[in-house]
């Protein structure tokens, strides 16, 4: 490991930051801590992370280990008490329209129609409303709802809403796609089939995307490498050598669930005896 | 009901004919004994007194309360810095304005006006504190994301989503209106139904004040069934996904 990978000044002169492609996520010890009432919460505790640009990244980990707040942290809607959060080399201060967030629950504005809603997320790019709806409905259609673009949120399927939600994240064109637990309230079926719509969005696109789950499963089934986190931070990181599409039968695949399982486990154990 | 059980005197209690006759002679339709009075032929004109002076108060509210409401809704510090105010001011019956407002705006339709937007005014705002604060934490953090800016955010996330809870307190504002606007033209001006009824209730004619009455509560039934017209394509996906879908 000679060659020097951060630091290479532009030579060219093109673009924004040869060193730093414009979709790569850095977090440099990194803290937030937050009150619930009269008890401090430690959300993310040091956490350091470098995420590259095009790669789809999952964080796994019990309820409560800060993956959402560490996901909040790059998307801006938090600030961090302690270290440095950059996308791209530049330091993230608050939302912005190059880091596209789909949430947990759709969260989509329900007193518009799906195809409204995607266009909502070209409103900052200052383009006609023509063109809005146009890209909008192609955007709409890549994700397979081409015939419900006039329904409203409450006339649609979960599994479609977040469709929406993933479409209207989309067209925005981002450098980083984040996307917390978005499958977690859809039955087994719909779940496996908006896992395969993002493999292939992504694979199509190859958005840096930073993916948190609740399930292994899911997490090797959609991503090149796995954090694991316990205790606030990144305890370790696991790469996934299956090519898509990947079948979580396979032997190798389930060898490496039950590694990340005992790993996760681990994590809890060692939290439980540090916190008693 | 009363006068024909004899429990009170049918000159106290008008029977429906005596009302309908005096509201044919407001309406100038009617002639006979009710060709001469004070009111006679008037009942267009009061209720287009009574009327304007009852949209211009409300629209002034609507817009003064929703602006104020929303602010105090969305920012803790204009929280804490109106709602002393509010608190203290709310509690005073609208009503009892009249007098200051006659002795310093004088009769007329200003100090009507004025006191109708004032009747509207508390209603609306604290409707909209809530309803804007209650906005889902979720949809804000969509619009950030989208890039847009606060005011972005007011117009385009949380003032449609707060519209079910601004539009209870805009209905809520219209009825207090039309309390405000008859009860001050009974003391503050010389024209409209509030008028027109304080003075056939000093002439002792009753079936007028019947009559004022029953077409207050008619003009008031139609200005709300107008505003829920207005607000309904609006409040669609809300009424879709209401307990009475």
């Amino acid at each position: 490991m000679s060659v020097p990978v951060v630091g290479v000044p532009a030579t060219t002169g093109q673009g924004d930051g040869a060193s730093h492609p414009s979709g790569t996520i850095e977090l440099a010890d990194v803290h937030k801590r937050y009150t619930q009432g009269t008890r401090v919460v430690e959300a993310v505790r040091g956490c350091s992370l470098s995420i590259p640009a095009g790669e789809f990244f999952t964080l796994v980990g019990p309820s409560g280990t800060g993956k959402t707040t560490l996901l909040g942290l790059v998307a801006g809607f938090e600030t961090p008490d302690r270290g440095v959060v950059t996308v791209g080399g530049v330091s993230v201060t608050r939302p912005g329209p190059d880091r596209a967030v789909v949430f947990q629950s759709p969260t989509l504005f329900p007193w518009q129609s799906a195809l409204d809603n995607v266009a909502q997320g070209l409103r900052c790019k200052g383009l006609g409303r023509a063109e809005r709806r146009r890209r909008a409905g192609d955007q709409l259609a890549e994700v397979g709802l081409g015939e419900a673009s006039s329904r409203h949120p409450h006339q649609m399927s979960g599994g479609m809403q977040q469709r929406v939600g993933i479409a209207r994240a989309l067209v925005m064109e981002p450098t980083v796609l984040l996307m917390d637990e978005p499958f977690a309230a859809l039955d087994a079926y719909v779940r496996q089939e908006a896992q395969s719509l993002i493999v292939k969005l992504w694979s199509r696109r190859r958005v840096t995307t930073l993916f948190v789950t609740h399930s292994i499963e899911e997490a090797l089934l959609v991503s090149t490498r796995v954090g694991v986190m316990a205790g606030g931070t990144v305890t370790e990181i696991i790469d996934v050598p299956f090519e898509h599409p990947r079948d979580p039968t396979a032997t190798s695949f389930n060898e490496l669930r039950r590694f990340i399982g005992s790993r996760i486990e681990a994590g809890v154990k060692a939290e439980r005896s540090g916190a008693a | 009901m009363l006068g024909v059980l004899k429990i009170y005197p049918p000159a106290l209690v008008p029977p429906p004919l005596a009302v309908l006759k005096a509201l044919g002679g407001w309406a100038g339709v009617v002639g006979g004994p009710q060709a001469h009075l004070f009111y006679t032929g008037n009942l267009v004109s009061d209720m287009t007194a009574t009327l304007i002076r009852v949209l211009a108060g409300f629209l002034i509210a609507s817009v003064v309360g929703v602006a104020l409401g929303t602010v105090i809704g969305i920012s803790r510090t204009f929280e804490e810095l109106l709602s002393p105010a509010f608190r203290i001011i709310a509690p005073v019956p609208p009503i009892t304005f009249i007098p200051i407002s006659i002795v310093l705006l004088g009769l007329g339709d200003t100090t009507n006006i004025l006191l109708t937007c004032f009747g509207a005014l508390f209603p609306i705002v604290a409707a909209t504190v809530t309803a804007v604060s209650g906005v889902h934490r979720d949809l804000l953090r969509a619009g950030r994301m989208m890039g847009r800016s606060q005011f972005g955010l007011v117009r385009s996330v949380i003032l449609p989503a707060a519209l079910p809870g601004i539009t209870g307190s805009l209905r809520i504002g219209l009825g207090l209106a039309w309390m405000m606007a008859v009860t001050s033209e009974m003391l503050a001006v010389r024209s409209g139904l509030g008028y027109t009824l304080w003075n056939a209730y000093n002439y002792l004619d009753y079936p007028a004040v019947y009559a004022a009455m029953l077409v207050t509560g008619v003009c008031g039934l139609a200005t709300d069934a107008l505003l829920r017209l207005a607000t309904r394509r609006a409040l669609r996906w809300h009424v879709d996904t209401g307990v009475r879908s």
